[in-house]
């Protein structure tokens, strides 16, 4: 279940489990404080059912890739969308079939007035360092149209001397594959800085966009064939990482107004989204939306425990604080349930827990930050949120997708299971007392 | 590891002030004034923390005892009002990064209305880049109905947030609210507990507990309080806060005492009193309350256990003074067999301690070790009392250090009783333990380090609680180091300036012949050099 965590050691003090929390960082492949959670989440089928979309059957590694497809990975923020990802990175790529880059694009760019135009810059810019990176050297023949692209449409319309000087060594043949990098690196930086030229460019990459890409098509087509001669994959798929936490209307934007231009890459893709997103109804079927990251369950639709969740989380717990820590296994057990099966709830709880602890997490402690977390959701509860959520809680599958249930599953006020065939409130949301005043919803 | 943990000495005066903090504040704010500050202090470099601070006169107060706290872990700190010069987001996000690049620490005080939805989104959409760029811990002062907007419109960005700490101030005790946050009355009348092992924080919370109650209930009866005052002051005390617990003790409690007409009272409080004089090196004055104000008042009553007590306090101070005979009758004929006779183990137990001591010092050192690991450690165990525990394993290692077991007893200081002193915050054994650990070290020849302990360690400490003999006794062995180093003029000063005045004053006549002796040795040695041959 987990992962072999060797000779790591947890934290053994309190202050250097608070110093070393960080909920935003996702671990890397191979991080010992990674916890297997596949089969935890209840969607055991989620890794098999995306590589299935991609043409690889995990289970009898039969392989037949789609020309092309563009996937949206759903998951609640904070549920290890981008950790969990890293591994499925992993194993697409040591199937040898795919030949997996990462892009991250938050890292990369600026998401504030993001667009599928830059997108497509850092994922040429990612595709080709990592070519770069493994020792590929690409001919004049796969780089050609793309350094025609440049040549032609943007050259004649930039203002910056640097990226001008650039341009010309590209167009005119030099600088091979580092030469590329380097353009793209300096498209990337400009967006990312927001310089003045990036509405221009803008433009004139919608402007052309078809023979853009072409191009970028044209290029994928030569590396996906060099990478077959040399037997290391046969197709290139993309992971964007960092999509999911767009403003709202660069959202709608990216996924559903310019959903044709992502298409017009003909490339197998994943996209991080956001959860509110598959359930708003503005998704019009373009792009596949089927493929959510289950919560980690720690109870049944029925009320029974599922025990392989409460293992997991237990496991992920103690990857973060050494049991030694603890009282006892009841609080370990306290913390796990009241997270709700979310990572970033758990650590946060632990969090709190090293706040107010003295010298060890006893049963008080485990109370106290139970508590001081409930009071946090208590800031943007309202009175009929409790009875949605009551009602909810009293019929799982109930809810609906209006703005209201959405926007509690935005904020983790609500959590779903099982790939969003059932929801619950969050375990601490039901120790507070607009919950429990909140009116019954009738049988 | 954060500067305020770079060397346990350093860690242990910041929880201090930590403590010492929280305490003025409102007993509401304590806990989450430890909370902040816990993060602030040993949480990532980077944080985004919200503070639900609405009354301004209170941040204010927050904030003054924040900033003595970050200044003394060696954290400094700016402000950033969202004035009206600060016109948008992307003008507070480029002030954040040049203020984080400066310190470490980033308060943004909120104004109201300041932050609305939109604001959030456009700073919600920063995040990644602010904290990239802007690598400080940023807290937030704002309100409740800014955070909330927070949460609503920014989910994201909600979901980013290190944590949410609330500063309020009391409510009014008819509100629910009110009732849930502060103990019930019942629960401020806990019997007296003979043996305290509850942890500095759980001591320094409890004081916050009992000021705010006190503060909610000013016209309670006097009845009530009386219970109340005496716990407070005896915390106070034990938090190494003697100031405050001898104004308590001197200013209200007294009074009070006197004006319920209760003399058992009078009687204890001015034992009390007597306590911080006696710390303070002012004996001749404890010793004649003891003996003028507190006995007859006992021996009037009828209550022996007093007595006894207040008879082993007053050998305490003759054995202070080199009066060891009497110290030692003392305990055995009328402390001893009371305690014995009433069957007060844990009484009898700290009595026969103080035995032990009277015979290490006549150098009868062997039986003073069997009566401590025979008779004290098994019966401190047995009583779940930690802290006599810590000092009969510390006395343990003293004798192991003159047998010249100093491996031993330096295992024993550091392991031992070190960390329980720290645990319970007992400051002035936990100073008495270092300044142990540095006579170790110098024994050793490690005379830098020794001398480094006494000086930034072992001095601060006394000269901050006011315990002058101990401060006296740690001046001297800078003195011995000092001249062992050859620095015989500074350690003949010290010698004559700092530490024979006071051992005149607290007529501790044992201790001054020590100094004297080591005076005389310099001065002999300094006449040989300087005699016709050499």
């Amino acid at each position: 279940m987990t992962a072999d965590a060797g000779s790591y050691q947890p934290p053994r003090h309190l202050l250097e489990v608070l110093q070393k929390l960080d909920y935003e960082e996702a671990l890397e492949d191979g991080d010992p404080r990674y916890v297997d959670s596949r089969v935890a989440r209840g969607g055991e089928r989620t890794f098999i059912r995306l590589a299935r979309k991609f043409g690889w059957d995990p289970l009898s590694n039969a392989f037949f890739a789609p020309s092309d497809k563009h996937i949206l990975f759903f998951g609640h923020i904070g549920s290890g969308k981008t950790t969990e990802l890293r591994r499925y990175a992993g194993e697409l790529n040591a199937s040898r079939h795919f030949y997996v880059v990462e892009v991250d694009v938050l890292a990369k760019l600026d998401r504030n007035n993001l667009q599928y135009t830059e997108v497509l810059m850092a994922m040429a810019e990612s595709l080709l360092e990592r070519l770069h990176d493994d020792g590929y050297a690409l001919g004049e023949e796969a780089l050609a149209p793309l350094r025609h692209w440049f040549g032609t449409v943007v050259q004649t319309h930039t203002r910056n001397q640097e990226l001008s000087a650039d341009l010309k060594t590209v167009a005119e043949g030099g600088g091979g594959l580092p030469g590329l990098i380097k353009l793209l690196a300096h498209f990337t930086a400009a967006f990312k800085i927001g310089a003045s030229q990036k509405t221009e460019w803008r433009r004139e990459i919608r402007n052309d966009f078809t023979t853009l890409a072409a191009a970028f098509n044209g290029l994928l087509r030569q590396l996906e064939l060099l990478l077959s001669r040399d037997q290391r994959a046969a197709r290139l798929l993309f992971l964007i990482d960092g999509t999911d936490k767009m403003r709202g209307e660069d959202t709608h934007k990216f996924f559903v107004q310019d959903a044709e231009q992502l298409l017009a890459i003909q490339a197998l893709v994943i996209y991080t989204a956001p959860l509110d997103l598959k359930y708003d109804g503005r998704l019009d079927g373009k792009l596949d939306a089927d493929i959510v990251l289950p919560m980690i369950k720690l109870v049944e639709r029925d009320g029974r425990p599922f025990v392989t969740g409460l293992d997991t989380m237990r496991a992920l717990l103690l990857r973060r604080a050494d049991r030694g820590l603890f009282a006892s296994d009841a609080e370990v057990d306290r913390l796990v349930v009241f997270s709700g099966g979310h990572p970033r709830e758990l650590l946060r709880l632990l969090k709190l827990c090293c706040e107010v602890a003295d010298a060890s997490i006893d049963a008080a402690v485990v109370e106290t930050a139970i508590q001081k977390l409930a009071s946090e959701y208590r800031y943007f509860l309202r009175p009929d949120d409790y009875t949605l959520l009551k009602a909810i809680d009293s019929h799982p599958a109930h809810g609906g997708n209006d703005q209201r249930a959405q926007e509690l599953l935005h904020r983790l006020a609500l959590l779903q299971y099982n790939e969003g065939t059932w929801r619950r409130s969050h375990p601490v949301v039901r120790t507070l007392e607009g919950y429990d005043l909140a009116p019954s919803a009738p049988a | 590891m954060d500067r305020a943990a770079a060397t346990p000495e350093a860690a242990f005066a910041s929880e201090q002030t930590r403590l010492a903090e929280a305490r003025q504040l409102p007993g509401t704010c304590h806990d989450e004034f430890l909370r902040l500050t816990r993060t602030l202090l040993h949480g990532p470099a980077f944080q985004w923390l919200l503070i639900d601070a609405p009354h301004e006169g209170l941040r204010r107060q927050v904030m003054a005892s924040l900033d003595k706290v970050l200044r003394r872990a060696g954290l400094s700190s700016q402000r950033l009002p969202l004035s009206d010069k600060i016109l948008d987001v992307p003008m507070l996000e480029a002030r954040l990064v040049k203020n984080a690049r400066q310190v470490p620490v980033v308060h943004v005080i909120g104004r109201p209305g300041w932050f609305d939805a939109a604001r959030w989104d456009a700073f919600n959409i920063r995040r990644e880049r602010l904290a990239a760029a802007a690598p400080a811990r940023l807290v937030f002062w704002l309100d409740g109905e800014a955070i909330a907007l927070a949460s609503r419109s920014a989910p994201d960005l909600w979901s980013w947030r290190g944590g949410v700490y609330a500063f309020l101030p009391e409510t009014a005790p008819a509100e629910h609210h009110a009732e849930h946050a502060i103990p019930l009355p019942r629960d401020l009348f806990p019997q007296p507990a003979e043996v305290d092992s509850r942890s500095m924080t759980e001591r320094s919370r409890r004081v916050a507990e009992i000021r705010t109650w006190l503060a909610r209930h000013p016209n309670s009866p006097d009845e009530i309080k009386a219970g109340i005052f005496a716990e407070l002051g005896r915390l106070l005390y034990s938090l190494g806060e003697l100031d405050a617990a001898m104004a308590h003790w001197r200013d209200e409690q007294l009074p009070l005492v006197q004006r319920l007409g209760d003399s058992r009272a009078v009687a204890v409080t001015m034992g009390d009193i007597a306590d911080v004089l006696q710390d303070r090196g002012e004996s001749e004055e404890a010793l004649r309350i003891r003996r003028e104000e507190e006995l007859p008042v006992y021996e009037r009553l009828g209550d022996v256990r007093s007595r006894a007590v207040t008879m082993g306090k007053i050998a305490d101070v003759l054995q202070q003074r080199g009066e060891s005979e009497e110290a030692l009758r003392i305990y055995r004929e009328e402390v001893l067999p009371m305690f014995e006779r009433l069957g007060a183990v844990r009484s009898r137990a700290v009595a026969m301690g103080r035995i032990a001591d009277v015979l290490q010092e006549r150098g009868e050192s062997e039986e003073a070790l069997r009566i401590r690991r025979e008779e004290l450690l098994p019966e401190f165990e047995r009583l779940g009392d930690v802290e006599s525990r810590a000092m009969t394993m510390g006395k343990i290692a003293d004798v192991l250090r003159d047998r010249g077991e100093s491996e031993e007893a330096l295992r024993i200081y550091r392991d031992e009783v070190l960390p329980m002193f720290e645990r319970l915050g007992v400051v002035r054994w936990r100073a008495v333990t270092m300044g142990k650990i540095a006579d170790v070290l110098r024994d050793r020849g490690e005379s830098e380090e020794a001398l480094r302990i006494y000086r930034e360690e072992v001095l601060p400490m006394f000269e901050g609680l006011g315990y002058v003999r101990e401060r006296a006794v740690a001046m001297g062995r800078i003195a011995d180091v000092l001249q062992q180093r050859g620095e015989i003029e500074e350690a003949l000063r010290i010698y004559r300036e700092e530490e024979l005045p006071v051992f005149e004053r607290l007529g501790d006549e044992r201790s001054l012949a020590v100094v004297m002796s080591r005076i005389n040795k310099i001065l002999q040695a300094d006449a040989q050099h300087s005699s016709p041959g050499h």
